[in-house]
């Protein structure tokens, strides 16, 4: 497969992310919108990616075509799911461009210079949850990524737009407005909704998310750092890559973090909630 | 990802325990026996001589795995007939098997009218478990169990007490359990395990009997919404008893809890025919006890060796490859059904009784309800892991071995890697990239197993850290000891 050529490039993004250079080029001007929304905080220098990944989205009629370094070559057939993949595969090749780096699905905010952990399955409530505590002045790393790493012991930004549900916006009412697109999740684009960032950050918490339903109660459980410990490995995404070393970097991270199980209902009420207990932890 | 069989390479085909047919003679005359039909059945002069129990054991210590104790189970018959020489095999393993360095576990079956003070004291001495078959109330137990004369329940209670008051609040009472065989005539199955609680035992095993041309009082198509009933009740009682923490008598639920935390993969019903195996009173080695006699199932003898070509059948009727187990959505829980009521019933190795099927896939349905609702509120854990305990789950399958002797020295699997948290411990297995945390108790085990200790020893080092028997300890330390094991976290 050939690259594409310079002059169909519609759109040349370069991007910094969890320090790997990445130079992304798309032919579908409608695409490029897009992905100038999901990275739009990530915006690096050419310098920086010189060295860095390849990424390429390439239009050809109705089929869309996902192009990592190489490596992962994908179809699809509408945008959305070209978007999707392209995330994905970009997520991915960078996880591999960053090896040192230890890696986990999970939310990750910073509540008065404290980081705050959601790790949890699809459908937890990562987002949502996140997004609720930047309503509240929380600063935002990612709502998919952990990115930690164990030399400083910092989780490092990962701020690709926020994305959630479409049956999550209606907790959201002030921010209807800005959602952008449709059947696959909406993102909330920065210039929009100006969230601060952070760089990196302290772990201080860990928060294991899990939705009880619309009307229920909710509930803040302490966890046994073993617990925590559990619930992270299971979300781990590089654990097999780094064995032993994965399970120091775990040990450390539950051993300086609280831990909580959290059975939600109202994001916004939870949200509270977590702020409150966190003002608890030195 | 791991995944357990019955069998590891190079060591489930070695032979790790005997069950031994002291004698053919037995003074009862139940009705479901699977003997009845046998030529010479009952004869009290088919006795195994002196030289047939020690070829036995010579070849269990010769053959089995050197880093598992032999395990011998004496059998009838009813064994208690031949006492003097289930006590000169006793005496003559523990011998042998201290020359070389290896320990060796015992087992009787009997159906307690033979409990003298004699052989209680011996049984006691010696750590043999005991297994009583008995059946309930009297008119249950002189229904199912006649006696030539009188009544078998008169005849066994007084050795029963007997046996249950000596072992009670010592570690021999995790040795001690009650078989019950249900039969379609007995079907309050919670007035049975009230009655044998009330009794004293502590573990019981239920069994339901097997219908054989309908003379065995074997459950039938009919008798299963019945059937269905009475083990809900039994299911209602574990639950409720969950909820408090408390231990259950009946095996039957909490055997089944364990297998669905344990996540383990059940490949064979029992470990017959693989790993332990019966030995008839003229040495003849076969697929299990019950199999004794029927050429089909032989495998050579304790005299001239082990001939393997029954455990190859068996390796190769795999459950994905019958009829009946490949379509069933219980079978890795259940393992395929009892060998010899497959080839009674079914005709072959492969074709489980749709009854026992029926009653099995019931009981594991109430098993996941339980633990659906169990794990939402906190009792049970999501997910199988020994860092949470598994309340009232005390029970061992009828045909498991015992966890070992109080001699035996369990010992941490070198290729662990451990980091210490608050209390807790984090324990990592390479081969299988299992993450498992231990809870400050099983931590604490854990650590005690250093190859040095002894289980005995163990137990007493607890017993400095918790207030509880020495039985309850027991028991407790030999689950956990199971699950580490199954976990790989444990070598032997």
């Amino acid at each position: 497969m050939t690259p594409l050529g310079e002059s169909d490039v519609a759109a040349n993004l370069v991007l910094t992310l969890i320090g790997v250079g990445v130079r992304v080029r798309t032919n579908d001007a409608d695409l490029a919108a897009r992905l100038a929304i999901c990275y739009g905080a990530s915006l690096g220098n050419a310098e920086e990616a010189k060295d860095g990944l390849d990424a390429e989205l390439e239009r050809s009629g109705e089929r869309w075509r996902v192009r990592v370094e190489g490596r992962a070559e994908t179809e699809a057939s509408d945008p959305v799911a070209a978007l999707r993949t392209f995330n994905h595969e970009l997520m991915h090749g960078v996880m591999l461009g960053a090896r040192e780096l230890y890696f986990v699905h999970a939310a990750v905010v910073e509540i008065a210079g404290r980081g705050v952990v959601l790790p949890g399955l699809s459908q937890a409530g990562k987002s949502t949850l996140a997004l609720a505590l930047l309503e509240r002045g929380a600063r935002y790393l990612s709502d998919e990524l952990l990115a930690y790493d164990p030399v400083h012991e910092r989780a490092l930004g990962f701020p690709r737009a926020l994305k959630i549900r479409d049956e999550c916006v209606g907790y959201f009412p002030d921010l209807a407005a800005d959602f952008v697109g449709h059947g696959e999740g909406r993102f909330l684009p920065f210039r929009a909704h100006p969230t601060a960032l952070s760089a990196s950050t302290r772990i201080a918490a860990i928060v294991l998310p899990r939705w009880s339903g619309i009307g229920c109660t909710t509930e803040l459980t302490p966890l046994s750092a073993g617990e925590a410990l559990l619930a992270l490995a299971s979300s781990s995404l590089n654990f097999g890559a780094h064995r032993t070393r994965s399970l120091d970097c775990l040990t450390s991270l539950v051993r300086t973090a609280r831990a909580w199980r959290l059975l939600w209902s109202d994001p916004h009420d939870s949200a509270a909630r977590i702020e409150e207990a966190l003002r608890a932890v030195p | 990802m791991t995944q357990r069989t019955g069998i590891d390479e190079g060591r489930g085909l070695r032979p790790r325990a005997f069950t031994l047919e002291l004698t053919k003679g037995c003074n009862l005359r139940c009705g479901y026996c699977y003997y009845a039909d046998r030529e010479d059945a009952y004869d009290p002069r088919t006795r195994m001589t002196p030289e047939v129990s020690q070829a036995s054991v010579d070849m269990l210590l010769r053959e089995g795995p050197s880093d598992e104790p032999a395990h011998v189970h004496f059998f009838g018959g009813e064994p208690l007939l031949s006492f003097p020489l289930l006590k000169e095999t006793v005496l003559y393993a523990e011998k042998n098997a201290a020359a070389l360095g290896k320990t060796v576990t015992f087992e009787v079956t009997t159906n307690g009218t033979r409990l003298t003070e004699e052989v209680i004291s011996f049984l006691d001495e010696h750590s043999i478990h005991v297994g009583v078959s008995f059946d309930g109330q009297k008119e249950i137990q002189d229904d199912a169990r006649p006696a030539p004369k009188g009544s078998s329940y008169d005849q066994a209670v007084p050795g029963i007490r007997r046996l249950l008051e000596s072992r009670r609040g010592t570690p021999l009472a995790a040795k001690t359990h009650c078989s019950v065989v249900l039969t379609r005539r007995s079907l309050d199955v919670r007035g049975i395990v009230r009655h044998l609680e009330e009794l004293g035992f502590e573990k019981i095993l239920l069994t339901p009997a097997t219908d054989l041309d309908g003379r065995t009082n074997g459950f039938r198509d009919e008798d299963l919404p019945a059937l269905y009933s009475a083990f809900d009740e039994l299911a209602q009682d574990y639950e409720q008893a969950a909820l408090k923490k408390e231990p259950v008598a009946s095996n039957w639920f909490p055997m089944l809890m364990g297998r669905l935390l344990s996540g383990e993969r059940k490949t064979h019903f029992c470990q017959g025919g693989l790993d332990y195996l019966g030995v008839a009173a003229d040495g003849k080695v076969s697929l299990c006890y019950r199999f004794y006699e029927n050429p089909e199932f032989s495998m050579g003898s304790v005299q001239e060796g082990i001939d393997r070509g029954v455990t190859e059948r068996l390796l190769a009727h795999d459950l994905d490859s019958r009829t009946a187990c490949s379509r069933c959505w219980a079978r890795w829980f259940c393992g395929g059904g009892c060998h010899h009521e497959n080839v009674t019933t079914g005709g072959g190795l492969g074709d489980p009784n749709p009854i026992t099927c029926d009653l099995f896939r019931h009981s594991m349905g109430r098993t996941l309800e339980i633990w659906g609702r169990l794990s939402r509120q906190g009792v049970l854990p999501r997910r199988a892991a020994p860092s949470q305990e598994v309340p009232a789950m005390n029970g061992s399958q009828a045909t498991s071995l015992p966890n070992g002797s109080p001699a035996e020295k369990p010992r941490r699997s070198p290729g662990c890697h451990v980091r210490d948290l608050a209390g807790e411990k984090v324990v990592y297995e390479p081969s299988s990239h299992e993450v498992v945390v231990l809870n400050a108790t099983a931590a604490l085990i854990f650590e005690l197993c250093d190859g040095e200790r002894t289980v005995h020893d163990i137990v007493a080092r607890l017993s400095q850290e918790f207030a509880a028997p020495e039985a309850v300890l027991r028991s407790d330390l030999d689950a956990t000891l199971t699950e580490l094991r199954a976990r790989r976290l444990l070598t032997g």
